[in-house]
């Protein structure tokens, strides 16, 4: 229990350093900069254990935006995002199980029985709701078809290949 | 009684999302655009910590540049100097030393946290009240204007950036006309080109004008750049110039900025505080 607990804090930590220094300073001044906006939270957010009790999801995900609205400056945009993935999420991952011969301690999300497909599809729905939210919020609605449908279109699929990346390098299947 | 405890129980979680989300709506609301910075000031103190190492490897950089930019400054400064100039006139004359007085006073500073890509972009910078700054000095570096400064802690201040699409205002002068005119706004999308608006389409503006801070504007001192007049279009229907202006500064490099301490500003705010006592409003 522990443990899971301290890896999960490890991930958080991982994505605000990978955010913080490699994303955030990628593209900066450039014109096409604004396409380049992944936000990688989500992806703790669609992690966390789906045996976790409802509420408990609503309110770590609701810290975990919060935590990264402190790192990041923007005021609740990612609090917001992420309470919403928090809630919704459950409904997608609450009848997922283990494929045979899973460990307890094994990331349910990875080793569900459900299979590759679904498992993106998963990523790739929340990943774009969140970054749907975030960039809506962010800008006010302002320069939508301009700014804010290439940003997201760009930043969706950005986000859901540094997640797939990121996740097959953490997440090892152990199997017995 | 008990049933409604029950049914409330069984929805716990539904009312958790709704407190919750309205709480980060609020602060949304309340916070987000920028007083906000530093109201959780010591959650903030790690996040600094980690942004400042962030920007202390990134600084290496652009060194060449900023070497290059404070070079050039240089060279501009040695040109004024008074030892490039010899008297003459055989005239006997007097220098009062009185004549001049101080107004403006520089700090340089570190920029910690920089974005370009969103559409309100904000600075943080490593000097706050404790080095005496305020709220609403300007913030400029070698290359021009950079931003106003909207948020101060102890040790850290948040400047709102040009490139921001609500927040920034500076008053513009068309250098080569020597007149103040228009408005200089970003429309939220490269962060290279600025827009100079309500410009009347009669005037006699050329491409290649330089555009800099007018002697009116209330917290830079005059003739700090701001960009040059990139591409003019007048269209029949409308009155005003469509004008596209190549930013000065590279929003993207910022590295050590200036800060702007204007040493008569209480006096001027002193005024018009009286004027304005009077219903006169001063803007």
């Amino acid at each position: 229990m522990i443990l899971s607990i301290l890896k999960y804090f490890a991930l958080f930590f991982l994505i605000v350093i990978v955010q913080l220094f490699v994303l955030n300073n990628i593209f900066i001044g450039n014109y096409y900069g604004f396409l380049f906006q992944p936000q990688l939270i989500v992806m703790f957010v669609l992690l966390l254990p789906s045996s976790m009790q409802h509420s408990w999801l609503i309110l770590v995900s609701f810290l975990a935006g919060f935590l990264f609205d402190v790192f990041f400056q923007s005021w609740g945009i990612h609090a917001a995002a992420c309470t919403l993935i928090g809630f919704t999420r459950h409904y997608a991952t609450r009848d997922i199980e283990n494929v045979i011969g899973a460990r307890d301690e094994d990331n349910q999300i990875w080793t569900s029985k459900k299979g590759q497909v679904w498992k993106w599809t998963y990523f790739l729905t929340f990943t774009a709701i969140y970054h749907f939210l975030f960039l809506l919020i962010e800008s006010h609605g302002h320069n939508f078809f301009t700014r804010l449908l290439p940003s997201f279109v760009c930043s969706t699929l950005i986000a859901f290949v540094l997640i797939l990346l990121l996740e097959n390098l953490i997440y090892k299947p152990a199997r017995n | 009684m008990n049933s409604i405890f029950k049914y409330l129980k069984s929805k716990l979680h539904v009312l958790l999302f709704l407190l919750l989300e309205i709480l980060s709506i609020i602060s949304i609301i309340r916070f987000n655009t920028y007083q906000t910075a530093f109201y959780y000031s010591n959650t903030r103190k790690l996040s600094l910590s980690l942004h400042e190492a962030n920007s202390s490897i990134f600084d290496y950089f652009g060194l060449y540049t900023k070497n290059q930019a404070l070079y050039n400054e240089n060279i501009d400064l040695r040109r004024k100097l008074r030892s490039n100039y010899v008297v003459e006139s055989k005239k006997i004359f007097e220098i009062n030393d009185t004549v001049y007085k101080q107004r403006y006073k520089y700090f340089p500073a570190q920029v910690i946290t920089n974005s370009t890509n969103r559409q309100n972009n904000f600075i943080t910078i490593n000097r706050g009240k404790s080095s005496g700054i305020e709220k609403g000095m300007g913030v400029f570096c070698p290359e021009g204007v950079v931003g106003t400064i909207v948020e101060v802690s102890d040790n850290y201040s948040i400047a709102v950036s040009v490139l921001n699409t609500e927040g920034f205002k500076v008053v513009p002068k068309i250098k080569e006309l020597n007149d103040t005119k228009g408005t200089v706004n970003w429309n939220g999308k490269d962060p290279n080109y600025l827009n100079l608006e309500n410009i009347n389409k009669y005037e006699p503006l050329k491409v290649g004008y330089h555009i800099v801070t007018s002697p009116y504007s209330k917290n830079f001192p005059e003739n700090v750049p701001i960009g040059v007049i990139e591409s003019l279009k007048s269209r029949t229907t409308e009155t005003f110039y469509d004008i596209k202006v190549k930013s000065s500064v590279n929003f993207g490099k910022i590295q050590t900025v200036y800060i702007v301490i204007d040493l008569f500003k209480d006096e001027i705010e002193k005024l018009e505080a009286e004027l304005n006592k009077k219903n006169l409003n001063v803007k």
